[in-house]
């Protein structure tokens, strides 16, 4: 059942992978070395032939986990990727939401105006939260990155408009559908490499994973990826939990999504 | 103990210039040092509002300070976070 399911997942993933590939040009992967977008480049690579086809995009703010860093770089290798940094150009004086919106989209305007990319390729998840629910599959957004939340194309039977308006560009969510213990199963069945904070070390583990600002560790005890099934099944606590931003003013994440941030 | 020494005396140097060749030096110094894990801290953790006043602690591997670093790189007037020159170090996963 759970193989069946992860099946069903996988291949639409897949399709939606592959649709995106013909309809746009130049298409990019946004990567933060983090579980779901590490999902999605093994996923690019079962669609493409063993490939990343695609430029892989960091955005770094120059304070991501040292041990984000060294897997980035182990991966870059074992998997060929072409990857561009984006490196932001952070002001001492940061906080949640001025932080991800001046470290985080502005790097990201930067890099998608040089290389002209018509679409990116981002890993969120409906059940991460609320706001990402609101999300299309391909979800458009204008030349100042705005998302026009209240003004969202169809998606029925799984046709995606790749209509791109006012210079804008199209997000790509092929994990929209996924929620986070499918992506561990995955993970499992696939014996696809990810970060080691994800494991509990002292009693504490992270869950999501963001910059060193902003993210602190959940309590836990699980040491491997059954152990992380496992807790996942039962626990009450929510994914994101451990990131700041999401616990700031009402609505800060729909701020920043409308944004531009991912 | 020589290396915990120079490990330090280039803490103190990271201090007072954090620039790209003083974490270069760090970098090589911490892989033949006896540190091993790394906390990221900060003056007080209501106020995590500037870059300036977080810092890594750095630990060998029975769990003892060895030396604690800023977290940023000064070039001129241009800031960067230095989180990367840590890499061969462990979190500890302590809040």
């Amino acid at each position: 059942m759970i193989e069946q399911n992860l099946k069903e997942l996988e291949e639409k993933s897949i399709y939606i992978l592959r649709e995106a590939s013909a309809k746009f040009k130049n298409i990019a992967v946004l990567w933060s070395m983090g579980k779901d977008s590490t999902t999605i480049l093994y996923l690019i690579r079962k669609a493409f032939l063993g490939k990343v086809p695609f430029p892989v995009i960091h955005i770094d703010n120059g304070i991501d986990f040292p041990e984000s860093y060294k897997f980035r770089d182990e991966l870059v290798k074992k998997w060929h990727l072409n990857l561009i940094v984006a490196k932001s150009e952070i002001k001492p004086e940061i906080s949640g939401f001025s932080c991800c919106g001046a470290n985080k989209t502005e790097a990201l305007k930067k890099v998608l105006k040089k290389y002209k990319f018509d679409a990116l390729i981002v890993s969120i998840r409906r059940d991460e939260h609320s706001v990402r629910s609101k999300e299309r599959i391909f979800s458009p957004r204008d030349k100042n990155f705005k998302w026009d939340y209240k003004n969202q194309p169809a998606e029925l039977w799984d046709d995606y408009s790749s209509k791109i308006e006012n210079e804008g560009h199209i997000r790509i969510h092929p994990l929209l559908d996924w929620n986070e213990i499918d992506v561990w199963r995955y993970i499992k069945q696939e014996h696809i490499p990810v970060n080691p904070l994800y494991f509990a070390r002292n009693g504490f583990r992270y869950r999501s994973l963001g910059c060193t600002h902003c993210t602190i560790p959940i309590k836990s005890n699980a040491k491997t990826i059954d152990d992380i099934i496992k807790e996942l099944k039962t626990t009450t606590i929510e994914e994101r939990a451990g990131r700041e931003q999401d616990k700031e003013k009402e609505f800060v994440m729909q701020r920043l999504r409308a944004l531009g941030y991912l | 103990m020589k290396k915990d020494a120079d490990i330090k005396a280039i803490a103190v140097e990271l201090k007072l210039n954090p620039n790209e060749s003083n974490w270069e030096k760090f970098e090589k110094a911490i892989k033949s040092s006896n540190a091993r894990y790394y906390r990221i801290t900060y003056k007080t953790l209501n106020n995590k509002e500037n870059l300036k006043d977080a810092y890594a602690e750095i630990f060998d591997k029975k769990g003892k300070l060895v030396i604690t670093v800023p977290i940023f790189k000064k070039d001129g007037r241009k800031i960067d976070g230095a989180t990367i020159y840590l890499k061969d170090l462990v979190n500890v996963n302590r809040l």
